[in-house]
């Protein structure tokens, strides 16, 4: 189990009772993907999410990678969540984490950005990805998460 | 442009002694470092742990062992995240690793993780990877 903030990420053998007052999200067996919970990037994000997702308000994550902010996204209330990715194998694995944590109303794009407007984007591919190509997504507010060395950091590009 | 290139991996059999594989594989550098993947051209040898496993079937020993040194790689990754107030490189030189016959991979950071710390990154390791796949004495 890895706790971040509001979550626990556990694996989707892992039958520990969920803490008290912490959401869960279940994790099939990443392999080679990026995005694990253990990372600084990920753990930034999730811990910036709670105060950014509103109700019912549409989520994308750019450069999903594991998918595990979308999952954190429809979690906190998020209402259609949109996955952007290019690696052919975290493309195969989306459909998996959505599905072990009951999602149903989700895309996956087989590219870099969404085709349509969203409330909120999260960019966290790096630094420079993020401040180039963020500004450019059709999103009501932008975060991006930065590669500080040692941790990541969270920052409002709109 | 395709580019090839001799490959022995540093996680086979027992490379000290030459008991290793050694492929050619090819990787297209109009890709991006980032997105680019390594393919199979064939196989010099195998060693003793991958031709028992696979055969005659060199396509898939260099799976196995593109995903195992990818495993091995990725842990020291996990485990340098989880110490972010050491450097890099001493986690990386604490670490030492090995695999089985059975190509189930143990690994040590020697006394860097403290129990606590062990218990964290194994959880880590074991959502990463899945539960057994990398196992620390």
């Amino acid at each position: 189990m890895i706790e971040v903030g509001s979550f626990v990420i556990m694996g989707d053998w892992d039958d520990t009772p969920t803490p008290p007052g912490k959401l869960r999200i279940i994790v099939p067996p990443l392999g080679h993907l990026e995005g694990g919970g253990w990372s600084p990037f990920t753990q930034a994000a999730l811990l910036a999410l709670p105060a950014e997702i509103k109700k019912n308000k549409s989520f994308a994550e750019i450069g999903a990678g594991s998918g595990i902010l979308c999952v954190a996204a429809r979690l906190l209330g998020a209402g259609h969540v949109i996955a952007t990715e290019l690696d052919k194998d975290a493309l195969a694995y989306l459909p998996k984490i959505f599905a072990a944590n009951g999602m149903t109303d989700y895309e996956i794009i087989d590219g870099t950005f969404p085709t349509t407007g969203v409330d909120l984007a999260v960019c966290s591919i790096s630094t420079e990805f993020g401040q180039k190509h963020a500004p450019n997504v059709d999103a009501k507010r932008i975060l991006n998460v930065n590669d500080v060395r040692h941790g990541g950091e969270v920052i409002v590009i709109k | 442009m395709k580019r090839q290139q001799r490959w022995t991996p540093d996680t086979c059999a027992n490379p000290a002694t030459n008991d290793a594989c050694i492929f050619i594989e090819e990787w297209d550098d109009a890709v991006d470092v980032y997105s680019r993947t390594h393919d199979f051209v064939m196989a010099e040898k195998l060693c003793s742990h991958h031709a028992a496993i696979h055969g005659n079937d060199h396509a898939a020993a260099f799976k196995a062992n593109y995903d195992e040194n990818r495993r091995k790689n990725k842990t020291c990754t996990v485990a340098i995240a989880l110490r972010p107030d050491l450097t890099p490189m001493q986690v990386f030189e604490a670490f030492t690793w090995s695999f089985d016959a059975q190509r189930n991979l143990t690994v040590s950071f020697g006394n860097l993780f403290n129990a606590q710390q062990k218990a964290q990154l194994q959880d880590a390791l074991d959502i990463q990877f899945g539960q057994g796949m990398v196992t620390m004495p």
